[in-house]
């Protein structure tokens, strides 16, 4: 047998080569993963857009909060540590919340 | 055909990427059983190729052959399997000796008999040799278009297809002696 002949056997040999998917229930099993990873998407995305509207009332609030801080005198009140306590609480929770969605956006990354 | 369903996929008919899972589920099953080796495996492959394949489906390029995209994601997700399972490829590069077939015994075996044959041998192939025949036969795929698939270069899947040429011919020649016995 020359190398045409064999490499047409092998041709002819290799039609052979298909194997069928032997799980019937494959397609439905595909397609609930599907529809599960749609439905989760579309429910993230809808978590995000809201925890962003509430970081930025939550930024805004503790800027206004800040600002009236720093302008009002409050009876009995040592204005100048007060507004310090005010700001390092402020400042904290903002770094907080900034590094959660830093892990939040991490987390999603994958699944996209 | 693709394209229609595309179109449908787009407009919000998930339902209609079944028309993927029918036409293209034998052959991406086939190719993730010559890398990973395993039924199990290569069904757990197929299903998160498919997954990933309709997640990504807004960054397939509708002039491209979407066989070519989806079986390049069907083999990258094989040889992550592999990786995640700790398997190695491991190819020794074995040099089998006999390759001299008996053409009439080949075509004495009935459809069935000639199949699991062939399939046997592409098992015991290392998986990048078993790959590069069943894109190259199976799906008649030029060199071109495996290398596509792959992401080999057109000189290492020349080298490849001769390698896996020859270790066919002898595995089967294998085999049937083995059979005979």
């Amino acid at each position: 047998m020359n190398k045409d002949q064999k490499q047409e056997l092998l041709a002819k040999i290799m039609k052979n080569s298909l194997v069928e998917m032997p799980f019937s229930d494959f397609d439905d099993q595909v397609m609930l993963r599907i529809q599960q990873e749609t439905v989760a998407t579309s429910q993230s995305r809808r978590d995000r857009k809201r925890s962003s509207i509430f970081f930025a009332l939550g930024c805004a609030a503790g800027m206004i909060l800040s600002f009236l801080l720093s302008v009002y005198q409050w009876e009995g009140v040592q204005n100048g540590m007060f507004k310090l306590f005010a700001q390092v609480v402020f400042a904290t929770i903002l770094v907080y919340f900034v590094y959660q969605i830093k892990a939040f956006v991490k987390y999603q990354g994958p699944a996209q | 055909m693709d394209s229609i369903y595309l179109r449908k996929i787009r407009d919000g008919d998930t339902e209609a990427f079944r028309y993927f899972l029918r036409e293209y589920k034998h052959m991406a099953f086939s190719i993730a059983l010559s890398v990973v080796k395993d039924e199990f495996l290569a069904e757990e492959v197929v299903q998160n190729a498919f997954v990933k394949a309709y997640r990504n489906l807004d960054k397939f390029h509708r002039d491209a052959k979407f066989s070519t995209w989806f079986y390049r994601i069907v083999t990258n997700e094989a040889l992550l399997t592999l990786k995640r399972k700790k398997r190695e490829i491991i190819d020794f590069g074995m040099e089998y000796k006999e390759d001299i077939i008996d053409e009439n015994q080949i075509y004495s075996l009935q459809y069935e008999e000639l199949s699991n044959l062939v399939n046997e041998a592409l098992k015991q192939l290392s998986p990048k040799e078993s790959l590069a025949l069943r894109l190259f036969y199976l799906e008649e795929e030029s060199v071109k278009s495996v290398g596509e698939i792959t992401g080999w270069s057109a000189a290492n899947i020349k080298v490849i297809l001769h390698r896996a040429r020859k270790n066919m011919m002898c595995v089967l020649n294998q085999l049937m002696n083995k059979k005979d016995e």
